[in-house]
């Protein structure tokens, strides 16, 4: 047996540090952002991966979706570009839903690091850019064609020359085309502050490449997962959730099978949808299942891709979990968010300490349009539902899950579109009830400053509409998310519609209500003067 | 300052460090007494006594009073602040509860987040609404308030903030608001977003506006007693309090903006810093602070310490971004990492040795203590590997208990494959890495270079560890100053009056207009000026600083240029652009072309004079032979080797020694590896050759094996 190559101690200094590069790449996307979305919600990733692509550390903070794609992205790039073709200096990019994040707007850079010659990492991060082009009316989108501007993998830069053509393409299919592109510029700035400090990380410890070391991180966390995995009893754990579709409420089921050391996650669902764009490709509906997994059974472990390993997730060709192209993808969410509730709901009964009842879910209302003075804005008011109630307490009132993306600044969002938040306020009783009660959801008003002439397109895309997800371990579920529309016209509400709320005058006010977070246990079991104190504070009414 | 006597007082969590400078000879005199926790005032006035009268001064003769104080700190951690109430923007009443609605830990479902310091109950809406641009959308009613008031009065709110939307460009409806509440409850302590923190984004703005309402009625009610006991006494000279900017201020403006003083204590830590590097004739330095629970460090650049805009209170999670409260006022820049002498070491989940930030505290303590404690600590591993001596430890007053630390470390070992020494290595190794890790990327993310810091230790575990620490950030020297213990309370003596304005006011560069900013600018200064008087400083003797917070157009986040000196003129916007290009490579690479910069905010910092204190260089020692020897263990040595020990109180300026040596004194070790050498220079400064770092020490895991076994 060969001597180990590496102790307890000098792992944890060289893994810290690992992470530390992906906290420095992180923050520097985060402060050089121009979008709302990605300089100010926080909705982008940034990871560190070994030569053959496979996840090495990621930033804390970074989108949990993201940390999961990006290797996927990464070994499908490596396909097209194989290693020894690739250069210093050169820069790779991709959005292509099957092989990135699931949707268009999520775009990936990658970056190549090569030591004395040789491929030895890859750093690169995927951000939610704030247009990608395309229609705004998601919700009508037959194929992914109408979704925006595809970029295949491709080179950005090729041996440091920036890819005219392309960015020339994107720039012309695009809206507010330097927002987009000072975003991409801040990706490329952070990998390349990535590469620079894992250069010296590498001649710090005189270390040729990241073989060994990739080996024994992802090998520990690989350890640890299986660990987790063989202390849940062998077993078939189902359930199912119900979403809104698109209109009409559809069913996911998962069947999570626990053999040992390995678990297998099957899931069901109806086939992909014509129409409406809430289609996961399997990247996606993997990521959500993996992601869902992790925060349940090794929380505390950083992540990288040895956790992943005794986890297989499957769905079946063609369905709204596994589309095939060029089905319509950009609300993924729509689905794909659905995959935690029906993971927590399905290993509730055997660990239920360890799962949460429903979250209501967050919602980006993008608002674009053209300011008073010609400005074009494209800009996201971020903000949360409430948090699902778990066996530890009540939830959380107002908050993002299952992103990591922070809400918009009323006042900075105001200070870069025409608009006005005329109310940003947490819903009495909208937390569903339980031995713990859900978190509260939150309501939202919009309007126009003043009568300029132009219009405001609020595109509203909140889920949750029609059905209420129930609560586990008897928790009653939160209230409903809606929306609506109030004008001199009268009221549009909810489906009707269709994602798009056009501001024409400040008399026309746009209402956005966030889901409250469901129950966990029996309502009347519940602490008599935690329910005074709901009361007191009007958390609950009368 | 011209008066003979100076003290500096600082309360700590658990102990208060005084320092009396006696100007005729610059000696300190020290004093430490245990913090009374239930009654602050009563416990720092008694050790003031105590102080001077075991020098035999009178109050009357104290030329002045510096004071640091974890009180507001502590009001907010322990919720011990005063019942508060907010008035807000009708629609934003639970903006305070929902802060971010961000997960800061992206796989823990079952985060905690700070309760907000206002009640639901007692966060009241107000009929009125300011637009982007400070015009008024919906006018205010100021009676309308009344009945609002009132009822919060009966309740028994004693303090009240005002925080309405985009006031940081039209405060007119919070004073107003404020004016009234004033007239009819006067007794009420009333703070105004406006003033506190005029800045752009409501969550932070309204957060730090109440925090500061809900501490005001606490250091108010204490302040007044303190100077009520000093006039008593017959003190005559200056008060003032430390900000956490490294700035004094008068009682007058602490009772104002007391979220300014919370991190007063290692501000004056850095101070301290600034001032013991200028006499060793070192103008960039790092801090390095390390106690019982935590490590700090900051870095000190031209004689001073970099300022920050915005830090978080009261974290749920006490190293995790995002689990506080954010508070925006300026501070010291620094970084706190949770490792100190009592941190615990155990085995983690993947197998690997992790240190802190679980600590033993002070009770039962690291295991050595002999307290009840098992659990092996950084403490315990210095004891094992001989750098400790566990008859010397506080200079005596405290026997260790060796074999515990043995048992504690070969335990945990035992988990790990190790044996006891291995693992106290480790844990030596771990935690040494771990604080010089977050010290490089504290470092770099300000653009400079790690090696070129000499490393300045002080605080209790400090001196043992900073060499390495040094080592391993590339770092040439290490210095240990003579007056360690206490530093805290000396940084105070030396820190100038000084009050900084910030104010937002958006402009594109290339629209710059040079009359409106320099009027902005003038009344900001004249604003920082009157409450530079009102301390008493001579407006002859004050310093303006002034700086803009720019970006690109479009951008979020702000980098800090200071501006030229001299008048505004329109020629300023090129200088401006120019520097902000420069500033903005040095830490983003590029800027990107075609993208336009924008100025955001203004600040400007009024300074007083910086206080003189000669220090007196410690008194040379007569010996620089060793008290005795002792087995430490030293990787770069083989094993363990006979160190010599030496008594730093005996050792004479001049004198050179190298490594492996330990020298010891009350409040610290300090410890010199093999290949290190070390002076004492003429002030008394033990100042440590670190030998050139090499990675491998810093803990590849093959080499250190075969280290340990050869």
């Amino acid at each position: 047996m060969s001597a180990p190559k590496f102790d307890p101690v000098g792992l944890e200094v060289m893994w810290s540090r690992m992470i530390n590069i992906t906290e420095e790449c992180w923050t520097t996307i985060w402060r050089t952002a121009f979008s709302t979305i990605i300089g100010e919600a926080q909705d982008f990733g940034c990871e560190l991966l070994d030569a053959q692509g496979s996840s090495l550390a990621h930033s804390p903070r970074s989108m949990p979706v993201f940390n999961l794609t990006l290797p996927r992205a990464v070994k499908a790039l490596l396909e097209v570009f194989p290693a020894d073709t690739l250069r210093e200096g050169d820069v790779l990019v991709t959005n292509d839903p099957w092989i990135c994040a699931g949707h268009l707007f999520d775009v990936a850079l990658v970056t190549p690091v090569f030591r004395r010659g040789r491929l030895v990492a890859l750093v690169g991060s995927i951000a939610h850019c704030s247009d990608i082009g395309g229609t705004r009316h998601y919700q009508s989108v037959r194929e992914v064609y109408e979704e925006g501007l595809q970029i295949p993998p491709m080179k950005l830069y090729e041996a440091g020359v920036p890819n005219r053509t392309l960015f020339g393409l994107i720039e012309r299919n695009v809206r507010k085309s330097e927002m987009v592109l000072g975003d991409i510029h801040a990706q490329h700035s952070a990998n390349l502050v990535a590469r620079e400090r894992l250069l010296a990380f590498l001649d710090a410890y005189d270390l040729d490449d990241l073989a060994d070391l990739a080996e024994e991180v992802q090998g520990r966390a690989e350890r640890a997962m299986r660990e987790a995995i063989a202390a849940v009893p062998d077993g078939v754990y189902r359930s199912s959730a119900r979403f809104d579709g698109v209109g009409d409420p559809l069913e996911l089921s998962v069947a999570i099978h626990v053999e040992g050391e390995r678990m297998r996650v099957e899931w069901d669902g109806p086939p992909q949808v014509a129409v409406g764009g809430i289609n996961c490709t399997l990247n996606y509906t993997a990521a959500h299942t993996v992601y869902a997994l992790k925060s349940i059974l090794t929380p505390d472990i950083p992540s990288n891709a040895g956790c992943f390993r005794p986890i297989e997730v499957v769905a079946p060709e063609g369905s709204i979990l596994n589309c095939a192209y060029p089905a319509a993808v950009n609300l993924r969410t729509h689905t794909g968010w659905y995959c935690a509730p029906a993971i927590f709901a399905a290993l509730a009964d055997v660990l239920p300490n360890a799962v949460q009842a429903f979250t209501g879910l967050p919602m980006g209302a993008g608002a674009y349009g053209v300011d008073a003075d010609g400005t074009v804005y494209n800009d996201h008011l971020f903000q949360g539902g409430g948090q699902g109630a778990g066996a530890r307490g009540d939830g959380q009132s107002a908050l993002l899950y299952p992103t990591s993306a922070g809400n918009t600044s009323i006042e900075m969002f105001e200070t870069r579109t025409p608009l006005v938040v005329e109310e940003k306020a947490l819903i009495p009783d909208s937390g569903g009830p339980g031995r713990y009660r859900g978190g509260l959801g939150q309501r939202v008003r919009v309007r126009k400053l003043r009568d300029d002439g132009n219009p405001s397109l609020l595109a509203l895309h909140p889920q949750g509409m029609i059905v209420a997800t129930p609560g586990l371990a008897g928790g009653q579920p939160g209230r409903r998310a809606s929306v609506a529309l109030e004008g001199p016209d009268g009221v549009r509400r909810d489906t009707e519609l269709h994602g798009m709320a056009e501001l024409r005058t400040p008399a026309d006010v746009c209402t956005i209500e966030m889901a409250g977070g469901s129950g966990f246990g029996d309502p009347t079991e519940r602490d008599a003067d935690a329910h005074a104190r709901d009361q007191i504070e009007g958390y609950v009414a009368g | 300052m011209n008066a003979r006597y100076h003290v500096g007082l600082d309360i700590g969590g658990t102990f208060t460090d005084y320092v009396l400078f006696d100007r005729e000879d610059g000696q300190l005199r020290l004093h430490k007494r245990l913090t009374t926790a239930d009654d602050p005032a009563e416990g720092a006035l008694a050790g003031l006594h105590e102080l001077l009268s075991n020098a035999g001064v009178g109050l009357g003769e104290v030329g002045s009073l510096l004071h640091g104080t974890t009180l507001v700190t502590n009001a907010i951690i322990e919720r011990r602040g005063r019942p508060t109430a907010l008035l807000t923007t009708r629609g934003f009443r639970d903006v305070l509860e929902m802060g971010h609605e961000q997960r800061y830990d992206i796989y823990d479902l079952f985060l905690q987040f700070p309760a907000p310091v206002v009640p639901r109950r007692w966060r009241l809406e107000v009929d009125e609404r300011i637009d982007r641009d400070g015009a008024v959308l919906r006018p205010l009613d100021p009676a309308s308030v009344d009945p609002m008031v009132d009822a919060l009065v009966a309740d028994g709110v004693e303090s009240v903030a005002i925080c309405f939307l985009h006031a940081y460009r039209n405060p007119d409806h919070e004073r107003r608001v404020a004016e009234r509440i004033r007239a009819r409850h006067p007794d009420l302590y009333v703070s105004l977003s406006s003033e506190v923190v005029p800045e752009i984004r409501e969550y932070a703005r309204t957060n730090t506006t109440a925090c500061n309402a809900y501490v005001q009625p606490v250091i108010d009610g204490y302040l007044e007693r303190i100077e009520e006991a000093l006039v008593a006494g017959g003190f005559g000279g200056r008060f003032s309090l430390m900000l956490s900017s490294g700035g004094a201020a008068s009682p007058e403006t602490a009772r104002r903006f007391p979220v300014r003083l919370l991190e007063s204590g290692p501000a004056g830590g850095a101070l301290a810093t600034a001032y013991l590097g200028k006499r060793a004739g070192l103008d960039d330095l790092l801090a390095f602070d390390m106690g019982g629970t935590t490590a700090k460090a900051c870095l000190i650049r031209d004689g001073r310490p970099d300022v920050a805009a915005e830090m978080e209170a009261g974290r749920v999670h006490r190293f995790k971004r995002g689990s506080g409260l954010p508070i925006r006022a300026p501070v010291v820049d620094m970084i706190e990492i949770g490792a100190g002498g009592g941190s615990i070491a155990r085995k983690d989940a993947l197998g690997l040795l992790k240190v802190g930030p679980d600590s033993a505290s002070a009770d039962p303590g690291p295991a050595c203590y002999g307290l009840g404690g098992t659990e092996a600590t950084v403490t315990d591993a210095c004891l094992v590997l001989g750098y400790y001596d566990p008859g010397f430890f506080l200079g005596g007053a405290m026997h260790l208990d060796l074999e515990a630390s043995w048992r504690a470390c070969a335990d945990l070992g035992a988990t790990l494959g190790l044996d006891a020494i291995e693992t106290a290595w480790g844990i030596h190794q771990v935690v040494c890495e771990n604080m010089a890790g977050a010290a490089r990327v504290h470092i770099i993310e300000k653009g400079h270079d790690p090696r070129e810091f000499p490393v300045l230790a002080f605080g209790g575990a400090g001196p043992a560890h900073a060499a390495r620490v040094a080592r391993i950030l590339g770092a040439r020297e290490m210095l240990v100053p003579p007056v360690s213990g206490v530093a805290s309370a000396l940084g105070f003596l030396v820190a100038p009056v000084s009050h900084e304005v910030v104010r937002s006011y958006p402009m594109a560069f290339d629209q710059f207009d040079g009359p409106v900013v320099a009027s902005v600018l003038d009344e900001m200064e004249a604003d920082a000026r009157a409450v530079l008087a009102s301390a008493g400083v001579d407006s002859a003797d004050v310093t303006i600083e002034r700086s803009v917070e720019a970006r690109l157009i479009g951008q979020f986040h702000e980098i800090e240029v200071a501006l030229p000196e001299g008048p505004i003129t329109q020629a300023t916007a090129a200088v401006l652009e120019h520097l902000f290009e420069r500033a903005y490579e040095g830490t983003y690479h590029t800027v990107l072309e075609g993208y336009r910069p924008m100025a955001m905010s203004w600040r400007v910092r009024a300074l007083g004079p910086a206080p003189e204190v000669p220090l007196a260089a410690a008194p040379s020692g007569a010996s620089a032979a060793p008290k005795g020897s002792r087995r430490a263990y030293f990787p770069e040595s083989g094993g363990f080797v006979d160190a010599q020990v030496y008594d730093r109180a005996r050792l004479p300026v001049g004198v050179l020694l190298a490594g492996p040596a330990i020298i010891e004194e009350r409040e610290s070790t300090t410890v010199i590896a093999p290949g290190d050498e070390v002076r004492v220079d003429s002030v008394g400064n033990l100042r440590v050759a670190v030998a050139v770092g090499h990675a491998h020490a810093a803990g590849l895991g093959r080499d250190a094996h075969e280290e340990v076994r050869s």
